[in-house]
């Protein structure tokens, strides 16, 4: 083998990493000087090369790399926490202005108040007070004829927004389905709109009837 | 007498609460990686760019990134390659952003306003060896570039390297070899 192989050779062998020079690679070396002192000089190169790569990326980072970091993390932080009260502020007013609607929607289309039969408020809860009374049946006529109307669609409805009253602890969930729903238009329809019925077809509201009832005193408690 | 007790839902809060903990408990984990991987960052920036404020420019805009993604970068690992890469490229693309800019400059200029090259024999050798040694990386292939910076980091194994880029070590030791190669026949 020449020289010039031998020395191709010793160039592979430098620039693998943890290899150790072949057998018959060492023994050319220890006869041929000029082959030794070409591995020398190689052996030198890369040593420099390596030495001279981890001068570049052996420089200790600055002591402000750190602070610099922790001071723009901390409006980030800031900024993601001020941007949840603004969410839920923003989906508990949507929630109120739903409650609010639902509640003026109700009394603009009270049936205890546009009863042209005259029934009061009283006299409607006589009537499920006291189911076995003479006119409860005809209450409960009056009743459901005065639900229906109620429910059904009117033509003239006002554009308003129908408001839900809910309770503080599903005010979250609430708000989160609330967010959802320009994806649903059909459930945002349902939940805001009264069901669309046929005039004249009656709605069956069965009254609740208690046939046993039985009340007990209070037990003393064991504890003292 | 029995009791009644009546229970004051508090679920929303106990929600916050444990948001709140959640929140607190990965600034944590990510500060104890800030402390870990922020040096490392520096380094392979500083490999790239030779400039101790670009590259703490570089790693600081690396760390805010991977803060921002530290949802999905929990296992050590993956968050230690995901920054290498990172900064890396970040490097790099400030790096070809100054060149651009230099030459511009550069060629703006006139013959005689151009800097002199080195004309005192006090130029150090090594640092003259250190000039053309820069100039060779930078012609790397940028994988190859990559493997020869992180093993150049004192401390970091061919095996961490490997971890850290996600490849088998036999391939850090190939792109290893072909980079050393490659470099030697530059600078022979």
């Amino acid at each position: 083998m020449s020289c010039k192989r031998h020395q191709e050779e010793i160039n592979e062998a430098l620039a693998a990493v943890q290899t150790a020079l072949s057998a018959h690679l060492a023994a050319h070396l220890r006869t041929c000087g000029e082959c030794l002192e070409y591995y020398e000089g190689q052996r030198q190169l890369l040593a420099s090369i390596d030495a001279g790569v981890r001068a570049m990326v052996s420089e200790e980072a600055p002591a402000s790399l750190l602070p610099r970091v922790r001071a723009c993390m901390e409006p980030a932080t800031a900024g993601l926490k001020g941007w949840r009260p603004a969410w839920f502020t923003a989906a508990a007013t949507a929630a109120l202005a739903i409650t609010f609607g639902v509640l003026r929607h109700n009394s603009e289309q009270n049936p205890l108040r546009t009863n042209p039969g005259g029934a009061s408020s009283d006299d409607s809860a006589a009537a499920v007070l006291a189911p076995n009374a003479p006119d409860a049946e005809q209450h409960a006529v009056q009743k459901q004829t005065v639900w229906k109307k109620a429910i059904a669609p009117s033509p003239e409805l006002p554009d308003q927004r129908v408001e839900v009253i809910v309770l503080a602890d599903q005010r979250e969930a609430f708000a989160r389905f609330v967010a959802e729903l320009p994806n649903e238009k059909e459930a945002t329809a349902g939940l805001t709109r009264p069901a669309s019925e046929p005039e004249g077809v009656p709605v069956e509201i069965a009254l609740l009837q208690i046939h046993e009832l039985k009340v007990e005193p209070l037990e003393p408690s064991e504890e003292k | 007498m029995r009791e009644l007790v009546l229970i004051q839902p508090g679920r929303m809060l106990e929600g916050l609460t444990a948001r709140e903990a959640g929140e607190a408990h990965a600034n944590r984990e990510f500060e104890r990686r800030l402390a870990e991987c922020g040096p490392l960052a520096f380094r392979v920036a500083q490999g790239v760019l030779r400039n101790a404020a670009d590259a703490e420019d570089v790693a600081q805009e690396a760390l805010l990134r991977a803060y921002r993604n530290f949802a999905r970068l929990r296992e050590p690992a993956r968050f230690r390659g995901w920054l290498v890469r990172i900064t890396f490229r970040l490097a790099l693309d400030r790096w070809r952003s100054a060149k651009r800019r230099e030459k511009r400059e550069t060629e703006w200029m006139r013959p005689e306003q151009r800097a002199a090259g080195p004309t005192t024999e006090e130029v150090a050798a090594s640092h003259e060896f250190q000039e053309r040694l820069e100039r060779a990386l930078e012609e790397l292939p940028e994988k190859f570039r990559m493997v020869m910076l992180l093993a150049g980091i004192e401390g970091y194994t061919l095996e961490e390297v490997a971890t850290t880029l996600e490849i088998p070590i036999g391939t850090v030791k190939s792109r290893l070899f072909f980079a050393r190669k490659k470099l030697a026949e530059k600078l022979r």
